[in-house]
């Protein structure tokens, strides 16, 4: 995976940043805006990282994306008048509501984001458009997992019950699915447009969570079924909705799943 | 480089002149910004099939039960053996083993290929760390070589601050306009610097923002933009050296003191600069690189590097001052930083001045009591010092001990004996603050550095080093202490600098009589006693109701006519010490009493010559009537 840059190319950065300053008469200052906006949240989640537990979020992290939200409710939506503009700003605003764990407000966010879009006939955002069209999957699977964490934590020597196991990951597939909505050939994105390979990376990461689960049921015949699996869906995830060129952005990750899930499969024996 | 140039420059004209498209494309680009994604939650934990067979593999000693062999010495029992039997009975051992297995392979990772996936497990720590790597989401690939330039990492912001100025004075960039010159002569600057590293990305901003409010202002400064070039580019590489070696050393206090310098003051190291080097070409131009061009890189360095040491030298006006006399009295004397002999330590004459200056006028402040030369002097007393060394340079520098400061060593003689701790009477400090001015202070300091730049061992020669024995605080002391004898002020401030003056004369003309080194006290001294004498018979002569001739200048005359005589007889002084007093009673009563119609001031200051020098070889002199011992005197006029 490339190391991250936090700026642009060198031209895009003349250019955008020349641009940037719009103290010349008559530019509004909401766009300016908005781009703050994305300034802050791109400095979040480099940040996810840097502590040992990278699934909590920290102080700053919650409150920056407090801070987020509120900015873009109180005056960017009011005031970009542009419809792409308030695509992004919708985006942003779901995928913050998401991470705070305010899942029905991410989902209701996403949606009025996704009405914009389609009632303007948008043909740029696409990165924005698949955003807002996986929140609720990924609203939905992270609202499984925390429940999930939840009875792990409640019950520190007990395993799980085959049910429950079976409902953390039915929820978690449903929520999958929800995400997988991005490949739908009716939504106009093709497989290696940036934010369908995050949505189906996502889905990698969903199928370890579901291995997880079986992770913690007593017996080994009770798990092997569901793991073996689910490991073959991961197999068949990577050969069809990844892209088949030898280099993409992101591969290097999506190899690192798949290799990693395909590990456990050999364990378990699953397919010999 | 200088298609990068043209580039900025050209985008900031572009950008003024896009107008509506500006704001469109803008628009287009905030849309298109990357974002970066966070990644869904994922377990910290690995699989546990995973992690069940490692432990029935190839980590099985880890779990295995003691095993006995007959003949041999029983294994030990695996250090997760209990974890390992429990754990499906317990899901709390079955973590825990997944702990474990974690932090094995993690202190296994570097022993494991990355690309091995023959086996059934692979290092978690390579395996969460590549997979939980953050993604961006881009709209295009970004291509950008990470080894940019100075230029294209700050140009974004460069232009933005172009814009800035563009909205208070459109004219700035018109074309050819004054804010061009300087983004290209900012731009220029920065072809030779070595920032390969972002760190001072900021402070090369807060540079050219600073030349633009500089030349904004001050549109008198005339100077190529290869000069400025030159200039700007000393001035960042200096500043970046000064707080990266601050940095490295740990210097807090240093750190926030330059980095204080650079907002508060980076301005008007500019336009010192630039003003001083307008108006001295000579001196500074040069090849790249040459003495010449280094000039206000070494000035710079030397005066940074009082920047914290002394704290009170370091307000914004004290320093550009200083930083405008130090450049000044470079350009006319580049000597003054000793370039050829001694390559990356020319600053070093400079530095330890100004340093020594203001280590000196600290140390007097902080004094109980405080003495009367203090830091806010600094600066006056600093350009006076520069001027001296300057004109002085041979006497007064040693091209192979730029450490030694002969004029800071003076400084310290004054601050000394103008102390109480000096004089027996403990009322000193008081008494010289309330004389003297600050001017005057300055003026005395420039009496004192200019009689050392004459006869520095002379006067800076200590006994057994012992600075209260050398004869320039002897000198100080004796006129000092005449100070507190004058209780009804006949000499103003002006007056006791005519006296230092007076003092510091005679004892060039008889350096080593009427002086004693061996004592500390200056009250000791032939010198100090001789005025003393005046000051006291005018005095008394005052009190008692006398004509009050002899103040002021007269005063100071009188005093100086005395030393002269005593000079050429200090063992008639010796033997008869109050001889002096003597001769002034006599005179001062004649001139109030039966000599009124004879003496005035004029006539009693002749007379007092010639009859100092005859009591001198002879007190019975004395004895004759006053008619006699002082008309005499008068005919010979």
């Amino acid at each position: 995976m490339q190391p991250f840059h936090g700026r642009t190319g060198f031209r895009g950065a003349l250019l955008a940043a020349g641009i940037l300053a719009l103290i010349l008469p008559g530019c509004p200052n909401n766009t300016h805006q908005l781009r703050t906006v994305q300034d802050d949240f791109n400095r979040i989640n480099p940040t996810f990282f840097e502590t040992a537990d990278t699934n909590a979020l920290t102080a700053d992290q919650e409150s920056a994306y407090r801070q987020i939200v509120q900015k873009i409710e109180a005056e960017q939506l009011k005031s970009v008048e542009r419809d792409d503009l308030k695509v992004v700003a919708y985006a942003i605003d779901s995928f913050s509501k998401w991470r705070l764990k305010d899942y029905a407000a991410a989902k209701t966010t996403a949606e009025k984001g996704l009405d914009v879009f389609e009632r303007a006939g948008l043909q740029t955002n696409s990165r924005d458009y698949g955003m807002l069209l996986i929140t609720g999957g990924l609203a939905d699977y992270s609202e499984t997992f925390w429940d999930y964490q939840n009875w792990l934590r409640d019950h520190p020597n007990e395993f799980m019950p085959v049910d429950d196991a079976a409902m953390y990951a039915d929820r978690m597939a449903a929520a999958m699915k929800k995400i997988d909505a991005v490949n739908r050939p009716e939504r106009g994105l093709i497989s290696d447009v940036p934010i369908v390979i995050y949505a189906n990376q996502q889905q990698l990461r969903v199928i370890t969570g579901i291995l997880d689960i079986w992770s913690n049921v007593r017996d080994d015949a009770d798990q092997k079924g569901p793991v073996c699996r689910w490991t073959e869906q991961a197999e068949i995830l990577v050969g069809q909705r990844f892209p088949s060129a030898a280099d993409y952005p992101g591969k290097a990750q999506t190899d690192e799943l798949a290799r990693k899930i395909a590990a456990v499969g050999q364990s378990y024996q699953c397919g010999g | 480089m200088t298609n990068d140039i043209f580039i900025v420059v050209y985008a900031i004209q572009a950008a003024i002149r896009l107008g509506r498209k500006v704001r469109t494309v803008f628009e287009e680009e905030t849309r298109d910004l990357g974002i970066v994604l966070p990644p869904v939650e994922t377990p910290d934990l690995p699989q546990w099939g995973v992690v069940k067979a490692f432990f029935e593999g190839e980590g099985n000693a880890f779990v295995a039960d003691s095993v006995s062999i007959p003949g041999r010495d029983a294994t030990p029992r695996g250090l997760y053996r209990q974890w390992w039997q429990k754990q499906s009975e317990d899901r709390a051992c079955r973590d825990n083993l997944r702990k474990a297995y974690l932090a094995i392979q993690q202190g296994l990772d570097p022993l494991r290929s990355a690309d091995d996936v023959s086996r059934g497990y692979r290092p978690p720590g390579s395996f969460y760390a590549g997979a939980n790597a953050l993604f961006l989401v881009k709209q295009w690939r970004d291509d950008a070589d990470p080894k940019r330039s100075p230029i294209q990492r700050i140009a974004g912001t460069l232009i933005e601050i172009a814009i800035d100025y563009v909205k208070v004075d459109p004219t700035l960039f018109s074309g050819n306009g004054t804010g061009d010159r300087i983004t290209r002569a900012f731009l220029l600057s920065l072809s030779e610097v070595d920032f390969a590293e972002s760190d001072y990305d900021d402070l090369l901003l807060d540079v050219m923002r600073a030349s633009l409010e500089t030349f904004r202002v001050h549109t008198d400064i005339v100077i190529s933009e290869e000069h400025l070039a030159a200039l700007l580019r000393q001035v960042s590489r200096t500043l970046a050296g000064a707080i990266d070696t601050a940095g490295k050393s740990g210097d807090d206090d240093k750190l926030r003191a330059l980095y204080r310098l650079r907002r508060e003051v980076l301005q008007d190291i500019i336009r010192v600069s630039a003003k001083t080097a307008s108006e001295n070409m000579t001196a500074f131009v040069g090849v790249a690189d040459s003495c010449e061009e280094q000039l206000i890189e070494n000035v710079f360095t030397a005066v940074l590097d009082t920047v914290a040491t002394e704290s009170d030298l370091t307000n914004r006006k004290t320093l550009t001052d200083i930083y405008t006399a130090a450049l000044r009295a470079v350009a006319q004397n580049p000597a003054l930083l000793l370039p050829e002999s001694n390559g990356d330590r020319s600053q070093v004459l400079l530095r330890n001045l100004i340093a020594g200056i203001g280590s000196e006028l600290a140390h007097s402040s902080s004094s109980e009591p405080p003495g009367i030369l203090t830091p806010e002097l600094g600066k006056d007393i600093i350009e006076v010092a520069l001027q001296v060394l300057s004109d002085h340079l041979p006497t007064l520098a040693d091209p192979g001990d730029p450490e030694k400061q002969l004029l800071v060593d003076a400084l310290h003689g004054m601050v000394l004996s103008l102390h109480d701790d000096f004089h027996a009477k403990k009322k000193m400090t008081a008494l010289l603050d309330g004389l003297f001015t600050r001017e005057q202070l300055v003026n005395l300091t420039q009496i004192v550095f200019s009689a050392v730049s004459r006869t520095p061992d002379g006067l800076l020669q200590c006994v057994d080093d012992d600075s209260r024995c050398s004869a320039l605080a002897q000198i100080i002391g004796a006129v000092a202490a005449s100070i507190s004898a004058d209780a009804k002020q006949f000499l103003s401030g002006d007056n006791y600098l005519d006296l230092f003056e007076v003092a510091l004369h005679a004892f060039m003309v008889n350096p080593d009589r009427l002086l004693s080194l061996d004592s500390t006290d200056p009250a000791d001294n032939a010198m100090a006693r001789v005025i003393a004498a005046v000051v006291n018979a005018v005095v008394k002569n005052a009190e008692s109701g006398g004509r009050n001739l002899l103040n002021g200048d007269l005063l100071v005359a009188a005093v100086k006519t005395a030393l002269a005589v005593v000079s050429k007889n200090v063992d008639g002084f010796a033997r008869e010490p109050e001889i002096v007093s003597m001769v002034m009673d006599r005179l001062l009563n004649a001139a109030a009493n039966v000599l009124a119609n004879e003496l005035d001031a004029e006539s009693l200051l002749l007379a007092l010559g010639g009859i100092l020098r005859e009591a001198l070889r002879g007190r019975e002199v004395l004895d004759q009537s006053d008619a006699d011992l002082i008309l005499s005197h008068l005919a010979h006029a």
